[in-house]
C-alpha cells in the first residue's frame, strides 16, 4: 500500500473530508501514519539495515551518531569486522577480562553499546581503515510523497491505520477515544505477532538484540478507559 | 539522532485544538513555554529512568591528596570509572572501612572509587592520588547523564533523541498538558496516555535497561 492508500483508509475511518477537512487535516494524518509506522519499528525491530561504521587508530569509545549514516539508528544486532563476528558485551566483562582492554591494539573481537550512542571496542585498531559492518534496528524514513511505501512487510501495513485512528481520536477525547482503543488493541495484536516471527529469526541468526515482548506488558490497564461524570458548574 | 523541539511542539499543537504552527497564536488553555517545561520535564524523567545518554567524561583532573571530587556535569548515576587506562572498581565506604581503617587518607595509585555518604554527586578514591599519580591522566567516568536542559528561552532548540523517543515524549506533553488543572482538562485522556506512556518505558527498559 502507498502513502495515498493509507491516508484514504484513515479518511474514510473517521469520516472526514480529504479536499476540505473539518475536523482533522491532512498533515494530522500523515503526521499519525508516520508515528504508526515508528512505532511499528519500535516494538518489532522489523527494519533491519547494514552499515559500516569507521574506526580510528588507537580509539576506543566512539559516538555513534557522529557518523552521518548512522541517524536512523535504534539498536545493534549484529557486528562484524573483517567478516568475523564482534561479540556484544558488557564494561564489567571487558574489564574481568583484562584492565588494560582500554589500551589493548588489534583488530576488534568485542564491542559494548551503551546508551543510544556511546561504543566501546575491544581491542582497539592500531591502524586506520578498520570498518566495523553493524547490522541495527532502524527507523524507518517518514513518508511524505503520495506514492512512498511504508518499509515494513505488506501484510503489516494494514495495521498503521488503526493507530492513526486511535491517535487522532485523543484530540476528542471521551467516547471516541473509548471507541478507538479496539483500534489500538488491533494494532498491537498485530505487532505482537510481528515481534514474535522477529524475535525467532534473531534469535536462529544469533542477533544480539530481541524485540521487546508484548506479551511481558499488561495491556488490560490500557484497554480500560473509566469516563467520569462531570459536575455541574 | 536530533529532534528540533519546536518541531516536537508543533508536532502536538492539532492535539490541543490550536493550529498557528508559528506556536504564538491560538493556544488557548496552554503556552508554548508551558509546553516546552512539560517537554524538559518528560526528558530528564526519561534521562533518569533509563541509562540512555551515556557519556564517556575525562574532565575531572585529579589532585595529589584529594580524595573526592565533583562528578562531571548533568551526572545521574557513575556506570564505570577508570583512571590511566585501568577500571576502577566499585566499592563501598562499609567495605573500605572494613579493608582499611585509613580508607580516607591513604595514599597511593587509585584502585577503587565510591559514592556514598559523600553528598551528591561525588565520586571519591581510594586510594588517594598521590603525585606521581597526576601525571597518569585525568579521571574517566562513564556516566548516565541528563541531556541538555529543554528551556523555555529556546537556547538549546534539539534533542539527543530518535524520532521514535520524540513521539513518545510527545505523548508524555499530551498527558500532562490534558492532567493540568484548567477548563481544558481531560483526566481520561491523560490517564489513557499515560497507560500508553508506560508501554514505551516498557519496551525502553527492556532494550536500554533501567537504572
Amino acid at each position: 500500500m502507498n502513502f495515498l492508500a493509507l491516508q484514504t483508509r484513515v479518511i474514510e475511518r473517521i469520516d472526514e473530508d480529504s479536499s476540505t477537512p473539518v475536523h482533522w487535516t491532512l498533515a494530522e494524518i500523515k503526521l499519525a501514519l508516520n508515528k504508526a509506522q515508528r512505532l511499528w519499528a519500535f516494538l518489532t525491530l522489523c527494519i533491519e539495515r547494514s552499515k559500516t561504521f569507521e574506526l580510528t587508530a588507537n580509539q576506543t569509545f566512539y559516538t555513534i551518531s557522529s557518523d552521518a549514516d548512522f541517524t536512523d539508528y535504534l539498536l545493534p544486532l549484529r557486528v562484524t569486522c573483517s567478516g568475523l563476528r564482534v561479540q556484544s558485551a558488557r564494561i564489567d566483562e571487558l574489564n574481568a577480562l583484562n584492565t588494560n582492554w582500554r589500551t589493548e591494539p588489534g583488530t576488534p573481537t568485542r564491542y559494548a553499546q551503551l546508551g543510544f550512542n556511546l561504543l566501546a571496542v575491544n581491542p582497539r585498531p592500531g591502524s586506520s581503515g578498520t570498518s566495523l559492518s553493524i547490522t541495527c534496528a532502524c527507523e524507518p524514513p517518514a513518508l511524505s510523497g503520495d506514492s512512498d511505501t511504508p518499509e515494513i512487510a505488506e501484510e503489516d501495513q494494514i495495521a498503521l491505520p488503526d493507530y492513526a485512528q486511535f491517535y487522532l481520536a485523543i484530540k476528542d477525547g471521551g467516547l471516541e477515544l473509548k471507541n478507538a482503543l479496539e483500534y489500538l488493541d488491533r494494532f498491537l495484536t498485530a505487532a505482537q505477532a510481528r515481534s514474535e516471527f522477529v524475535r525467532a529469526r534473531n534469535r536462529a541468526n544469533q542477533f544480539d538484540v530481541a524485540p521487546f515482548d508484548l506479551r511481558s506488558f499488561d495491556r488490560s490497564r490500557m484497554m480500560k478507559m473509566a469516563l467520569r461524570e462531570r459536575k455541574a458548574a | 539522532m536530533s529532534v528540533s523541539v519546536l518541531t516536537s511542539i508543533a508536532n502536538l499543537l492539532p492535539q490541543l485544538h490550536a493550529t498557528d504552527s508559528t506556536l504564538s497564536g491560538d493556544l488557548v488553555w496552554w503556552s508554548k513555554k508551558e509546553l516546552i517545561r512539560f517537554l524538559d520535564e518528560a526528558l530528564k524523567s526519561f534521562a533518569k529512568r533509563f541509562p540512555v545518554f551515556v557519556r564517556q567524561d575525562t574532565s575531572v583532573t585529579l589532585v595529589a591528596g584529594t580524595a573526592a571530587y565533583n562528578a562531571p556535569s548533568r551526572h545521574i548515576a557513575t556506570l564505570y570509572a577508570a583512571h590511566n587506562s585501568k577500571p576502577l572498581a566499585p566499592a563501598t565506604t562499609l567495605e573500605l572501612e572494613c579493608f582499611d581503617s585509613n580508607y580516607l587518607t591513604t595514599a597511593g595509585t587509585p584502585l577503587k572509587f565510591y559514592e556514598d555518604k559523600g553528598g551528591v554527586n561525588k565520586i571519591a578514591l581510594h586510594p588517594v592520588p598521590t603525585s606521581g599519580d597526576i601525571g597518569a591522566g585525568a579521571l574517566e567516568v562513564i556516566q548516565a547523564e541528563y541531556p541538555a536542559d529543554v528551556d523555555e528561552n529556546e537556547v538549546n532548540p534539539t534533542m539527543p533523541v530518535s524520532l521514535v523517543i520524540a513521539d513518545y515524549l510527545e505523548l508524555c506533553v499530551l498527558r500532562d498538558a490534558y492532567h493540568k488543572e484548567s477548563d481544558a482538562q481531560l483526566p481520561e485522556v491523560a490517564g489513557q496516555l499515560a497507560e500508553v506512556v508506560k508501554m514505551f518505558e516498557k519496551a525502553a527498559g527492556e532494550y536500554w535497561g533501567t537504572i
